[in-house]
């Protein structure tokens, strides 16, 4: 399974893109397909602080809930709230439309301890 | 796995909301490596419903539940409403380096075959359920299959949900000894067609053997299931100082008070 280059990802399996101060997070392809059927998606509001490591939301599928862990700290700008309808998406489209959150990162150099896609490819087939 | 686990087999039926936080409790102390990984098996001291973790109380009747003497508590894992009765409850909390796959329908699998595992030598032919059928909309949890649970031929047997902290899982569910379908019914506000779906598509250890077993020999059979499938020794133990401070704190976490059931009916999700 390989993952976009266009992106980084943190071993917690949330991908994040950046676009000037502003990332978009969501998760990850194999992080969907090892959940299953995604029913329920618990995010933060906007106006809401993040921080990295920390559990931002939550995600139900197959009875089972998991947390989302933050891969940055930030300020929560935008949430998805077409996932509240339609919480699916996550499973269809996970680097698209599965978006999650869109947060305003203060200082971008924590992004650079997250992984290539090379290098998460190499993390899920080695965990 | 080959590592020894401990067995917690609680002493007598606990109020609904001490079983819940008990159970997250000591997924919390697992995940701070402070305990073994642990099979726990318990009983409940009144009939009790248990809501998923993000389910709306407005999705049972309250009113029901209050002049029946029906607790009502939220659970940390997810799925829908049991209410849960003649029932051995088991619970399993143990992390990804104790064995368990991180995936959820991996790791259901696992412990689900254990659970089969247990019914076998109870005498019952119980299948993990191969593919999803029922409704998902309903209220009732025994109403929807998932791979998450054991069938008896076509009728849903056992149910179990998960919740996932770092790489520790708690899962739990119930091994149903006898069920009461028109106590249930009301509870989820079945109707007609409803209530004859609830009969037919579940089925209880009463309903596969002709009467119920035992609690100790369901104790017995589950303590075997879990040794033979997962590969483990268990060793019965107790709880930790601090499981019972950490689940004494949690208690006000899964409580559902009378206050809440009429604010819920405003509008607003509790949990």
């Amino acid at each position: 399974m390989a993952h976009p280059s266009d992106r980084s990802y943190s071993k917690d399996h949330e991908w994040l893109t950046i676009d000037g101060d502003v990332a978009t997070i969501g998760i990850s392809d194999f992080a969907q397909d090892q959940l299953g059927e995604v029913v329920y998606v618990d995010l933060p509001s906007e106006g809401d602080g993040l921080i990295s490591g920390e559990a931002f939301g939550e995600i139900e599928s197959v009875k089972s809930v998991s947390e989302l862990i933050a891969p940055v700290s930030g300020e929560v700008v935008e949430i998805n709230d077409s996932l509240g309808d339609a919480p699916e998406t996550v499973n269809q489209d996970p680097h698209g439309a599965g978006w999650m959150i869109k947060v305003r990162v203060p200082d971008d150099s924590q992004i650079d301890s997250m992984l290539s896609a090379d290098e998460y490819d190499a993390f899920i087939t080695e965990s | 796995m080959g590592t020894t686990w401990r067995l917690l087999i609680d002493a007598g039926p606990a109020d609904g909301a001490w079983n819940m936080a008990l159970d997250r409790a000591i997924q919390l102390a697992r995940q701070a490596d402070e305990v073994p990984p642990t099979l726990r098996l318990y009983r409940w001291a009144r009939p009790t419903v248990t809501l998923g973790h993000f389910q709306s109380v407005v999705d049972i009747d309250a009113d029901i539940c209050a002049l029946q003497g029906i607790d009502i508590v939220r659970r940390f894992t997810g799925g829908r409403g049991v209410l849960h009765d003649d029932e051995l409850t088991y619970s399993v909390v143990a992390r990804t380096t104790d064995g368990i796959p991180r995936g959820t329908v991996a790791s259901y699998r696992l412990l689900c075959s254990a659970l089969a595992e247990t019914y076998r030598v109870l005498g019952v032919d119980a299948q993990l359920t191969a593919r999803p059928r029922g409704e998902r909309s309903s209220a009732a949890c025994y109403l929807h299959a998932t791979h998450a649970d054991l069938s008896f031929g076509l009728a849903k047997l056992s149910g179990s949900a998960q919740v996932w902290l770092g790489d520790t899982v708690l899962q739990h569910g119930s091994l149903t000894r006898t069920r009461d379908i028109s106590v249930e019914a009301g509870v989820f506000r079945l109707n007609e067609q409803g209530t004859a779906e609830l009969s037919a598509r579940t089925a209880t250890l009463a309903d596969a053997l002709g009467e119920p077993p035992g609690f100790d020999a369901i104790v017995e059979s589950i303590h075997k299931g879990f040794e033979r499938t997962l590969g483990v020794g268990c060793e019965k133990g107790d709880i930790t100082t601090g499981e019972r401070s950490r689940a004494e704190a949690l208690l006000a976490e899964v409580s559902i008070q009378r206050t809440e059931h009429v604010s819920a009916g405003l509008g607003s999700r509790l949990g």
